[in-house]
């Protein structure tokens, strides 16, 4: 079974969203770069299997405008994020696990995913605890962190 | 083209960028059907006669493995072509869905072109 680091987390998801929605985003400095950060988005999936784990993503507005204009293919100013950016964001934390397992060895062992579900801030908080490893992207006009935990199925359901 | 597909996925906004997809390689609107989960996918072929499913695996209420097993019982929809689109990664349960009469897969996270690509090879298309 493989893991997991920062710059291979932060490198599957930069190149699923370039596969997904064609938007570009760059690994940032988990501390420096996320200051002022203040994602008003959550999505959390979780995976057992092989082994168990979660990935939770937070993200602000204006990654998610850019992600979903990307995706669609419309003018940022078209996208109504209040309507659409948490679907996004679940179906992006869907897409990075499904990445993650492959890493982690999908192909011969097998895990099963669960359905992403939106996040408060207060279990943001308690994983936060709880992290493996973290990792932040920048896009042009916003950004996007990702945790990746192993283990805290139990714990999350509960 | 009066090709009928339809889009199985519980991801309103994927649904949105399939059917992008599908509009480029030509197909007409009103012949792109969408379903959130398996079940709703079944009432929509009750309906309507489709020519191919894009189908997820990982859906609340039915899911895609559910969905092909009911599908395959009714003989009408027996030979309905299904192309998975997912995350799903292993090869073993690749193999099962192979035996349920899965076309075709389609890994997320997938380039646009390429899924525009494959409906036009398997509906006979050109965008």
């Amino acid at each position: 079974m493989n893991t997991l680091d920062e710059p291979s987390l932060a490198q599957l998801a930069i190149s699923a969203l370039e596969r997904t929605a064609f938007l570009i985003a760059d690994a940032a400095d988990v501390k420096l770069d996320a200051i002022d950060f203040e994602p008003t988005y959550f999505s959390i999936i979780t995976y057992k299997g092989a082994s168990a784990g979660s990935i939770y993503l937070e993200a602000d507005e204006g990654f998610m405008r850019e992600c979903i204009a990307s995706l669609l293919g419309i003018e940022e100013d078209k996208v109504n994020c209040s309507s659409m950016g948490a679907d996004a964001l679940d179906e992006l934390a869907n897409i990075i696990a499904g990445m993650v397992v492959i890493e982690l060895g999908g192909d011969d062992h097998r895990f099963e995913l669960g359905i992403p579900t939106h996040c408060s801030q207060e279990t943001a908080t308690h994983l936060a605890e709880d992290r493996t490893c973290l990792c932040l992207l920048m896009s042009e006009n916003g950004r996007l962190r990702i945790r990746w935990t192993t283990g805290t199925v139990g714990a999350i359901a509960a | 083209m009066n090709c009928h597909i339809l889009i199985v996925d519980d991801s309103p906004i994927l649904r949105a960028s399939i059917k992008k997809s599908a509009l480029m390689a030509g197909l007409d609107a009103d012949h792109i059907h969408e379903a959130g989960n398996g079940r709703e996918a079944l009432e929509v072929m009750d309906d309507v006669w489709i020519d191919l499913v894009l189908l997820d695996l990982n859906m609340p209420v039915m899911n895609g493995e559910e969905f092909l097993r009911v599908k395959n019982k009714w003989p009408e929809n027996r030979e309905v072509p299904v192309i998975i689109v997912s995350t799903e990664s292993n090869k073993e349960r690749l193999a099962q869905l192979a035996h349920l009469g899965v076309y075709d897969r389609l890994h997320k996270p997938f380039e646009p072109e390429k899924l525009c690509k494959l409906l036009s090879k398997l509906l006979g298309i050109h965008a």
